[in-house]
């Protein structure tokens, strides 16, 4: 067969695998799922709302994997790239239940807080960075995740009023990995470090979120959840 | 004149009224045979990139170059006094796309796919999609749908100017995203006649121009920036970072858009359009970003600044026109020039 004709796989960095054919697809039971264009596009991050077609949920919360293969098995360095790959994968599943706790934040602590003590103690101790990190992750995720679906106008103007947190918990996310990581990852993937962000401008834009949050606290135990972390992960990162 | 169609055609968009003195010059001019002298008015636009006159003026030079305009001789397309007269409103459109999109920095031109990967990720626009999802009434999604109109009913055609100016795999990349966006060849499946499906179940007319009257000029602004961007070459690579931008914050939005004709009891007539967006972008993104724009900032770095611009323009826009429509439901009113009168037998 000429090797023009053969069915190529790209996975393409943050993003999913296209598929580009001509191909048929089949479920396990052998039903055919329909396929009505040449190039596809499967969902990687394992977020998306119509698996297995990807659905652009990835880039809801920064999922991050590089377009070449990582290394196998794992050197001392990019086993820190692969924690912010697991990063993403930790806090993927949709239906993870909310951490319980006091519905309003300043009754009682959140039950994560002893990880951000622990990076708080040894913020240059990056496994305890990470602990925070994925906590924030989680936390973020959860958040965006009840933003999604169609919402009561109520509850939505609620929620809503977290989306500086959002934002905040991109930057934190993208700047900590990238900025603990990113000479890791260019060593042992060969990716460019340049956009990555600054720390210090990171910790502005996560105060300033803070900041710009209600005076009130909020009333969504996810949304004080995600700001009690926020402020944890600052102090840990000063 | 046998060039004069008794009757319009139904792809070609009839003249609205004139809005202000760049309209009115360019209307009385358009009425006639071309020849005469076309007389730039003098006035000086405040906020250039929301003026109602000036841009519809700037749609209506550049639709010659799309369907043309009902009634209208076709060959002031090319006639030099239009062209001049054009000239000048792109010459102010480009200083104030200028003094709102940051330049390029140096640095952000090393990794361009990486650079706009960034660009998007930051976009802090208002969230128009999520008040649509969760909120919208219904006369508010009409009101949406009529303004994308002026682009969707002519949905990929202003970044197909780009296809003889590439070579090589960033044209390759781009005719895979626009041989998708044209229905794969079957026409029934074009994103144009998805939309103008949309459209009709919503009890809009999907006549080509049919709404153009009512657009005001941040509207029509953002079509003027791809057909700009498009039409001249030496913006090339500003037309494929608008498109790579536009692929890439597409497929979540209009996953948004169509919950909200969900939500308001629509049936898959109306949200094909949308639905079918959500799986095509979330290819075509990819595809538009790496290989277009990436592979174009390779093969011809020299416009690699104007990649990043275009996708920023893009963004700076879309910012402003989401805000635009967002403030006017805020406040209880339409964000069309002459809102719709909503019958409410649905």
């Amino acid at each position: 067969m000429d090797p023009s004709d053969l069915v190529t796989v790209t996975p393409y960095r943050d993003g999913p695998y296209v598929i580009r054919g001509p191909f048929r697809m089949f479920d396990q039971a052998g039903n055919e799922i329909p396929v009505h264009r040449t190039a596809i596009a499967l969902c990687r991050c394992g977020r998306s709302r119509m698996r297995p077609f990807c659905d652009g949920t990835h880039r809801t919360f920064s999922f991050r994997a590089p377009s070449d293969p990582e290394a196998w098995p794992p050197t001392d360095a990019c086993r820190q790239a692969d924690g912010s790959t697991g990063l993403s994968q930790t806090a993927r599943r949709p239906g993870a239940p909310v951490p319980s706790g006091n519905t309003t934040p300043e009754a009682s602590p959140p039950p994560d807080e002893t990880g951000a003590d622990e990076a708080s103690e040894h913020s240059d101790d990056p496994r305890a960075l990470l602990a925070v990190l994925t906590r924030v992750h989680q936390a973020r995720a959860q958040l965006e995740h009840a933003l999604t679906p169609p919402l009561a106008a109520g509850a939505y103007t609620k929620l809503a009023l977290a989306e500086p947190l959002l934002q905040a918990a991109d930057r934190l996310l993208e700047s900590i990995v990238a900025g603990t990581l990113s000479h890791e990852r260019a060593a042992s993937h060969g990716h460019n470090p340049v956009g990555t962000h600054d720390l210090d401008a990171c910790r502005a834009v996560v105060q300033a979120a803070l900041r710009s949050m209600p005076a009130s606290p909020p009333e969504d135990r996810r949304v004080a959840h995600l700001r009690s972390l926020l402020e944890h992960a600052t102090e840990a990162l000063a | 004149m046998s060039f004069v169609l008794a009757r319009p055609e139904p792809m070609r968009a009839a003249l609205p009224a004139a809005r202000g003195p760049w309209t009115r010059a360019l209307f009385d001019a358009l009425q006639e045979p071309p020849g005469a002298a076309i007389a730039l008015p003098e006035v000086a636009a405040i906020d250039l990139l929301a003026d109602d006159d000036l841009q519809l003026a700037l749609y209506c030079c550049y639709e010659l170059h799309y369907a043309g305009l009902a009634g209208v001789d076709e060959r002031w397309e090319w006639d030099p006094a239009l062209l001049r007269f054009r000239a000048e409103m792109e010459g102010r459109f480009e200083r104030a796309l200028c003094a709102t999109v940051p330049t390029t920095r140096p640095e952000e031109t090393l990794n361009v796919g990486e650079t706009l990967q960034t660009l998007v990720a930051e976009d802090d626009g208002p969230p128009l999609s999520r008040f649509a999802e969760t909120q919208a009434s219904r006369e508010q999604m009409l009101e949406h749908v009529t303004h994308r109109s002026a682009y969707q009913l002519k949905e990929a055609d202003p970044h197909s100017w780009a296809i003889p100016r590439l070579r090589g795999a960033p044209k390759a990349a781009l005719l895979e995203v626009q041989f998708d966006e044209y229905g794969g060849g079957r026409a029934e499946r074009m994103h144009s006649a998805l939309f103008a499906g949309t459209m009709r179940a919503l009890g809009l007319d999907a006549t080509y121009g049919a709404y153009l009257g009512r657009l005001p000029g941040i509207t029509l602004a953002g079509v003027n920036l791809m057909s700009y961007f498009g039409l001249h070459r030496r913006r090339r690579g500003a037309l494929v970072g608008h498109l790579a931008a536009f692929e890439m914050t597409s497929s979540t939005p209009n996953r948004r858009y169509g919950n909200a004709l969900r939500r308001l009891g629509y049936g898959q007539d109306a949200t094909l359009f949308y639905d079918e967006h959500v799986e095509a972008d979330a290819v075509h993104e990819n595809i538009a970003a790496w290989d277009l724009a990436g592979g174009l900032a390779t093969a011809e770095p020299d416009v690699a600044a104007d990649i990043v611009f275009g996708a920023r323009a893009l963004l700076a826009l879309e910012s402003r026109w989401a805000a635009h429509l967002l403030d006017a439901w805020r406040a209880g009113r339409s964000s069309l020039l002459h809102p719709f009168v909503v019958s409410t037998d649905g």
